[in-house]
């Protein structure tokens, strides 16, 4: 674990804060190929922590719950249809489900969109 | 985004229908067989008695919820798997506590079901509360 880099104007202003953060470890470890930091935009107190990360959009289950009762679920980052089992254990769980609509990103296959077209005429 | 679902609530877990009790501040009486009601079916047309359960049944129950500043009770009533709330709606001060249909009530277990199996997943939970109820991200 390396310290945190860090800039203040005023550094009396820096808190007592015992922070480990894994800052730039290819510092530490030569073999570690050098990947552009991810800034998170963290700010106390003056201190503006900077912190690598992977650059990979995070997944994420959204479960709204409104006032009536009514639920609706959606997935975020999932690519193709795997997002409808990463969520099923939350429809099993709470009750029926009453509808379903899927976005363009369900009908993506890795990086490709796949395109549907509907027959209109003929 | 890939997909968006909308879900019908079901009561299955009676703990954490007691844990959503807990939040909105209802006492949960286990084994009390009875509900505080009118006592009596008023103009059934209007207000149909609820599905699965029959007239004679109405007061009874397996457990009951106390509202507090409420005259009368929810009757939780096991109906196979599931558990149904009845209630008489009547009583403004209840129907004001628990929202339309018991929507607050079916909120707060849908929070803490969700909570407790997100936790048994080590899923990253945020609540959120938003203009017209409550967002949890799980991110994992």
């Amino acid at each position: 674990m390396g310290s945190a880099w860090f800039s203040a104007t005023n550094p009396r202003s820096i808190p007592r804060l015992s922070i480990r953060l894994k800052v730039f470890p290819e510092k530490f470890d030569p073999s570690l190929k050098r990947r552009p930091p991810v800034y998170l935009g963290k700010v106390f107190n003056g201190a503006v922590f900077r912190v690598q990360g992977s650059g990979l959009s995070m997944k994420q289950i959204i479960v709204e719950i409104l006032d009536d009762g009514e639920i609706r679920i959606e997935t975020k980052g999932f690519t193709g249809p795997v997002c409808l089992a990463e969520a099923q254990f939350l429809k099993d769980l709470l009750g029926k489900e009453t509808s379903q609509s899927l976005t363009p990103a369900y009908y993506q296959q890795g990086k490709q969109t796949v395109k549907k077209y509907l027959p209109l005429c003929g | 985004m890939s997909h968006v679902s909308k879900i019908e609530i079901e009561i299955k877990s009676l703990w954490c229908l007691k844990m959503a009790c807990v939040r909105l501040g209802f006492q949960f009486k286990e084994n009390q067989k009875t509900h505080k009601w009118y006592g009596v079916v008023v103009n059934p047309e209007k207000y149909p008695i609820p599905e699965g359960i029959r007239q004679d049944q109405l007061g009874r129950c397996d457990h009951a919820i106390h509202v507090p500043e409420a005259e009368y009770e929810i009757g939780v009533i096991k109906v196979d798997d599931k558990f149904i709330l009845v209630t008489d709606f009547w009583d403004t001060k209840l129907k004001n506590r628990i929202g339309e249909n018991g929507g607050l009530l079916k909120q707060a277990y849908a929070i803490e079901r969700t909570i407790q199996e997100a936790k048994k997943r080590s899923f990253r939970i945020l609540e959120q509360r938003v203009p017209n109820g409550v967002r949890l991200v799980l991110c994992n």
